[in-house]
C-alpha cells in the first residue's frame, strides 16, 4: 500500500528532514512510526499526502508514484485516503455534519448522499448528536472525532494519521484506536504517526522508529524498545 | 462511489462556487462593490465618452451639409432615383431637394436688400440640388472618398461642402475616442489593481478553509474552478449592479438636460447593447481574474 525507497528531504537546502526513508507499509496493515518531536514524522506524513515533494527518492501510494501524479491525479489519491491530522482542521462556519460531507462532496457525492454517508461516519464515532453544532461548541476531542468522522467517509483504503492523540484525554485515545483499529479490521491499511506512549500501548502492530530523519528500527507490538 | 461522474458536473462547481461566495459574506460584499464601483467609473466614461463624441458630431455636423448640384437636363424620374441612392448611404441622415425656383428664392431671401442685384436674372440659371445631412456616426475619415463617387454619379454636376467643417470633424472625434479610451484604460488598470486586492483580502480571510479543503482532494481544477466561477458571478452581478446604478442615473440627469437643452436631443444617448454587454464582460473578467490572483497569491504564501 505504501512503499518509499530513498526518499530525501532538506529544507532550505541544508536541515535534513528526511534521509534516504525505506518504508513498507502492506495492504491491510496497521503501521506506526514514531520518534522524537523533529525526527521528520510530519514531513513524512506530507510526503505520503503529496504535499511535499522529496528531494530525491520513489514514493508510491495505493500503486500510485507520487512523483507522476498530476492534479487531478493526486486529487484522486486524495479522495480515497482517510486523513488525521494534530488539529481537527475543521471548517468552523460549516455544521458538523457538513464538515464530514464536504471531503465525500470533493470526492463527487451528491449532497444528500455525501450528509447520508457523514451521518453514517458520525454515528460511527459516537458523534451523531452532534451533527447541528458548529465546531466551536465542541471540546478539542470531540472535533478530533468529528476530524476522525471525515477521514472514514469515503470509505478509504488507507488511513493517513499524523499525531491523531496529541491532544485527547487518555479516554477519547483509546476509543481513537479502537475506531483505527476496527477500520483495519474491516481493511484498510493504516498508518500512523504519533509519539503518544498512550496510544502506542495499546496496539498491536508494527512499530517503526524514526530520528533525524532516518528509519532506525523497527518491532512489533509494545513499543517496548523506546 | 464513482468520484469522476458528478465532479466533472457543472453543478458541483456551481454548488462550491456558491458556497465560497457565502463562505466570508462581509468579505466577499467587500469585492463585489469593490467591481461594481470599478465598472461604475468605466460605465460613466464611456457614457459621457459616447455622448460627447455625439455632440462633437452635431457641433461639427451643423456646418457639413453636403450640396449636389444636378445637371440642368437632369429629369424628375433621374432625381428621385438618386435620392433614394443617396438615402440608403449610412452616413446620410436626411436628402432634401431643392428645385430651381426653390434655389432662387433661397438665394433672393439671403441677399434680402440686394436681392435687387437679381433683377433681370432667368430664375433657371441656378440649379437644382439634393442637400444632404449627414449622419453623426458618419465617419469623417472615409467621407472624402464618399463625397467623390457622389460627385461622379449620374446626373450630378458638381458637390460641393464645407472642408474646414470636415477637417474640424476629422480631427476632433478622434480627440474624443482616444481620451475615453485613455481614461478607461487608467480606470481598468486602478480597478484590477484595487479588485485584485479585495480578492486577496476574501483569499486570506478563507485561507485555512482553503486549506482543509484542499488536503481533502480539492487540487487542480477542483481547486481553481468554483474559485474561478465565483469571480465570475460575482463580477457579473456587480456589474448588473453598476448598469443598474448607472441606467438610473442617466435616466434622471438626461431628463434635466434635454429640458434645458432640448438640441442636444439627438446626441444623447444611453449605452449601446454592444456597450452594455461589454461592460458586463468587463466585470466578469474583473471578478474571474481578481479571484485567480488573489488565490494565486495566498498560493504563493503557502
Amino acid at each position: 500500500m505504501i512503499r518509499l525507497s530513498g526518499i530525501s528531504k532538506r529544507y532550505n537546502g541544508s536541515r535534513v528532514a528526511l534521509d534516504a526513508v525505506e518504508l513498507h507499509v502492506h495492504e491491510g496493515e496497521f503501521a506506526v512510526v514514531t520518534g522524537p518531536s523533529g525526527s521528520g514524522k510530519t514531513t513524512l506524513f506530507r510526503v505520503l499526502i503529496g504535499e511535499e515533494k522529496p528531494d530525491s527518492g520513489t514514493a508510491i501510494v495505493d500503486g500510485r508514484n507520487l512523483s507522476r501524479l498530476d492534479a487531478s491525479g493526486l486529487a484522486e489519491l486524495r479522495h480515497q485516503l482517510g486523513l488525521v491530522f494534530e488539529e481537527p482542521r475543521l471548517v468552523d462556519r460549516l455544521s458538523i455534519i457538513d464538515n464530514v460531507a464536504l471531503a465525500a462532496d470533493l470526492a463527487g457525492a451528491t449532497r444528500s448522499e455525501a450528509r447520508e454517508r457523514a451521518a453514517a461516519c458520525l454515528d460511527r464515532v459516537g458523534m451523531l448528536g452532534y451533527r447541528d453544532c458548529r465546531p466551536r461548541d465542541l471540546s478539542g476531542g470531540e472535533r478530533q472525532f468529528v476530524a476522525l468522522a471525515r477521514a472514514l467517509v469515503n470509505d478509504p483504503v488507507l488511513i493517513l494519521a499524523d499525531e491523531p492523540t496529541l491532544n485527547l484525554d487518555p479516554d477519547y485515545t483509546l476509543e481513537m484506536m479502537r475506531v483505527l483499529t476496527e477500520c483495519c479490521a474491516a481493511g484498510a491499511t493504516v498508518f500512523m504517526a504519533s509519539h503518544d506512549i498512550e496510544a502506542l500501548s495499546v496496539l498491536r502492530c508494527r512499530v517503526l522508529l524514526m530520528n533525524g530523519g532516518r528509519m532506525q528500527s523497527e518491532g512489533f507490538g509494545e513499543p517496548a524498545f523506546l | 462511489m464513482s468520484p469522476g461522474s458528478s465532479r466533472q458536473n457543472f453543478s458541483y462547481y456551481l454548488r462550491r462556487a456558491a458556497d465560497s461566495i457565502v463562505a466570508a459574506p462581509v468579505v466577499s460584499g467587500v469585492t463585489v462593490s469593490s467591481i461594481a464601483v470599478s465598472v461604475l467609473f468605466m460605465a460613466l466614461i464611456v457614457l459621457m465618452g459616447g455622448n460627447a463624441g455625439r455632440m462633437v458630431a452635431l457641433w461639427s455636423a451643423s456646418g457639413m451639409d453636403v450640396s449636389l448640384y444636378l445637371e440642368l437636363d437632369a429629369g424628375e424620374e433621374q432625381v428621385v432615383e438618386l435620392k433614394d441612392r443617396l438615402a440608403a448611404y449610412p452616413e446620410v441622415a436626411r436628402v432634401n431637394y431643392l428645385s430651381r425656383e426653390e434655389a432662387w428664392q433661397f438665394l433672393a431671401d439671403n441677399l434680402g436688400d440686394s436681392a435687387e442685384l437679381l433683377s433681370g436674372l432667368d430664375s433657371s440659371v441656378l440649379p437644382a440640388s439634393l442637400e444632404l445631412s449627414l449622419a453623426l456616426d458618419a465617419d469623417p475619415g472615409s467621407l472624402p472618398a464618399r463625397f467623390e463617387e457622389w460627385a461622379n454619379l449620374e446626373g450630378v454636376d458638381d458637390l460641393q461642402y464645407n472642408r474646414y467643417e470636415l477637417s474640424r470633424r476629422s480631427s476632433a472625434l478622434p480627440l474624443v475616442a482616444w481620451l475615453t479610451l485613455g481614461l478607461c484604460a487608467v480606470a481598468g488598470l486602478a480597478s484590477l489593481i484595487i479588485v485584485g486586492a479585495g480578492y486577496q483580502l476574501a483569499a486570506y480571510s478563507r485561507r485555512e478553509e482553503l486549506d482543509v479543503m484542499r488536503l481533502l482532494g480539492a487540487v487542480g481544477n477542483l481547486y481553481w474552478g468554483p474559485i474561478l466561477l465565483a469571480g465570475l458571478i460575482e463580477g457579473t452581478a456587480a456589474a448588473g449592479i453598476a448598469l443598474g446604478v448607472t441606467l438610473m442615473g442617466y435616466g434622471a440627469l438626461s431628463s434635466v438636460v434635454l429640458r434645458q437643452l432640448p438640441l442636444l436631443g439627438e446626441a444623447v444617448a444611453f449605452l449601446s447593447p454592444t456597450e452594455i454587454v461589454r461592460l458586463l464582460g468587463w466585470g466578469a473578467f474583473l471578478g474571474g481574474f481578481g479571484s485567480l490572483i488573489g488565490m494565486w497569491r495566498i498560493s504563493k504564501w503557502r
